[in-house]
């Protein structure tokens, strides 16, 4: 079976996020705000969590702002991409005013 | 041990692994109260080249609640940096280090010390959703570039380690003192017996399965540790900035236990060799009375455990209640324990020394009650003086009110009061119906010839920060 397939023939967060970085990479190329393409909010809504973090979160990090790179690791697999309009949401999302601490 | 590798995840975890809390009333400066924590456990002196340190990607934090509500008001944080002056050799130092300022040392461990004081100083960089969740804290940097003492490598490396030992003792503003490194372990255990299906060697004959008597083994003798130690003027640590004279007055006890947290993030990249991390603190270990973790809590509520706050310890009274070992101690040792066999109500008076504190009218002029709300925490009682004269290692169930549970020494026989008391000795302080039987009153790792040399004269000093220096490489063989 294939890692990326589920035992029912659906789809995992594996296949998920390869279809999503499809999909945001190529508005991307086109210069189309992801969020709008996709009819998302432009900006997140806090909340708090509804449910354990998972086994196997899917995260994605920031690499190089100014290139617009956001690599993300799923399962066994990591891909870095460059989507400029993911980096700004991201940064856009990332907390502010957190405490520092002294060092 | 008191808190050794006690959990699954951080025994795999050492430099983030609380080991030992101790809290007492200074015996040389009784206006103040001296806070260790230890961590980085089971320490062979001639771990080298890499030897012992500080994680400069953990958190350490020493805790106060000073109003009986299991959150802290005030905690004192430690963040480590280690500096290398010659990444060109394999060598920790390159000639003897005579001074923490010599050029032979290659390796060395800095830290800050920062005093938090707030409503609840668990929210020190902790928080999740914090620009909706930001607590009010008030921070203070009491030190900053502070130097850590090498660990002790042998005489030609460290030639006169108490020296580098004593300058490693900060003063720091407000008549506070400081100092972290390598100490010598002070927590003694005979390990190998007590994890061998409970034996006592002193009395194994009367074990299930039996064997002939024998002198308990110090285990943790050749053994060193890292210690974060504080002394603390009183006033700084009571509610109402007072120094309490009263045993039984209402600000005289204060809860203390400590902690460390880890980034919630870490990324590991094959071309850097830098710890990359983000996000908030999680709390990945943390101790208040010694064994609690270890003896109390089940095997699968120990990571748990050690995640969560004293304020979330009301899951874990059941196990206090219902301690495993006292029903276990029946069971190896047949026909010794009766009372406490049938003994079935809850452990009233366990849950009073590990979790609500001792309340007056048990001890005559005595207590360390902090309130009913369920917390590991060690209560110090800071209005009952320092004993100097010939105190006794049981603490107070050896009539030093001056020890364990009231705080904690660092010379006090934890495994023997708290055998002791699981086995049913305390029980009767709650239920004056009980008798507690004969054995309980006995229970020792160590036969009594044996005080004499257990723990042993040169595992403590009379003067801050009390642990005594650490044993060296060359002249401790590898156990």
């Amino acid at each position: 079976m294939p890692a990326d397939k589920t035992e029912g023939g659906g789809v995992t967060r594996l296949s998920f996020i390869k279809a999503s970085a499809g999909v945001a990479a190529g508005v991307a190329a086109v210069s189309v705000p992801a969020a709008a393409a996709l009819g998302m909010e432009e900006t997140g809504v806090p909340t708090a969590p509804s449910s354990p973090t998972p086994p196997e979160p899917v995260t994605a990090y920031v690499r190089d702002a100014a290139r617009g790179e956001v690599t993300v690791v799923s399962g066994m697999s990591e891909t870095t991409y460059r989507d400029r309009a993911l980096v700004k949401r991201l940064l856009a999302a990332a907390p502010q005013g957190s405490i520092e601490e002294e060092r | 041990m008191s808190s050794h590798r006690e959990a699954p995840e951080i025994s795999k975890d050492p430099v983030a692994d609380n080991t030992d809390v101790y809290a007492f009333v200074s015996p040389d400066r009784p206006d103040t109260v001296t806070l260790i924590s230890n961590f980085v456990p089971l320490q062979d002196p001639p771990g080298g080249p890499n030897f012992f340190e500080f994680g400069d990607d953990v958190r350490y934090s020493i805790y106060i609640d000073n109003d009986g509500d299991g959150v802290p008001e005030i905690s004192y944080v430690f963040n480590f940096e280690t500096r290398l002056q010659n990444p060109n050799t394999f060598l920790y130092n390159t000639g003897p280090i005579t001074s923490l300022g010599s050029h032979n040392w290659n390796k060395r461990q800095f830290y800050t010390v920062t005093r938090v004081e707030g409503d609840d100083t668990t929210k020190y960089g902790t928080v999740t959703n914090a620009h909706q969740h930001a607590p009010k804290l008030r921070t203070r940097v009491l030190g900053r570039g502070l130097a850590c003492p090498p660990c002790n490598i042998g005489p030609r490396s460290t030639p006169n380690y108490p020296a580098l030992g004593s300058a490693a003792v900060h003063n720091l503003p407000g008549g506070r003192k400081v100092f972290a490194g390598q100490r010598r372990e002070g927590f003694y255990v005979d390990l190998g017996a007590i994890f061998d299906l409970g034996d006592l060697r002193p009395f194994q004959h009367l074990h299930l399965i039996p064997s002939a008597d024998a002198l308990g083994v110090d285990a943790t003798k050749a053994l060193n540790v890292h210690t974060l130690a504080l002394q603390i003027p009183i006033s700084e640590l009571t509610a109402n900035h007072s120094v309490p004279k009263d045993p039984l007055g209402k600000h005289a006890v204060i809860g203390v236990w400590s902690a460390a947290s880890r980034r919630k993030v870490r990324i590991l990249d094959q071309h850097s060799t830098a710890t990359l991390q983000s996000g908030p603190r999680v709390q990945v270990s943390r101790l208040g009375n010694p064994l609690f973790n270890e003896v109390i809590v089940p095997l699968g509520a120990k990571d748990r455990w050690n995640a969560l706050y004293p304020v979330d310890d009301k899951q874990f009274v059941k196990y206090v209640e219902h301690p495993g070992l006292a029903e276990l101690l029946p069971v190896l040792y047949p026909g010794v324990f009766p009372h406490l066999a049938a003994l079935n109500k809850p452990r009233a008076d366990l849950v009073a020394i590990l979790l609500t504190g001792i309340p007056q009218g048990i001890v005559p002029g005595f207590q360390i009650h902090t309130g009913k709300a369920p917390a590991d925490q060690l209560r110090l009682n800071v209005a009952i003086r320092p004993t100097n004269s010939d105190p006794s290692r049981y603490g107070l169930l050896g009539g030093d009110a001056a020890g364990f549970p009231n705080g904690r020494r660092v010379f006090d026989d934890i495994v023997a009061i708290e055998l002791r008391a699981l086995a049913g000795l305390t029980y009767a302080m709650v239920d004056k119906s009980y008798t507690p039987d004969a054995a309980a009153g006995q229970l020792s790792q160590f036969a009594p010839s044996q005080t004499d040399t257990v723990p042993g004269p040169d595992r403590y000093q009379p003067t801050f920060p009390y642990l005594g220096s650490p044993l060296d490489g060359f002249d401790t063989p590898a156990s």
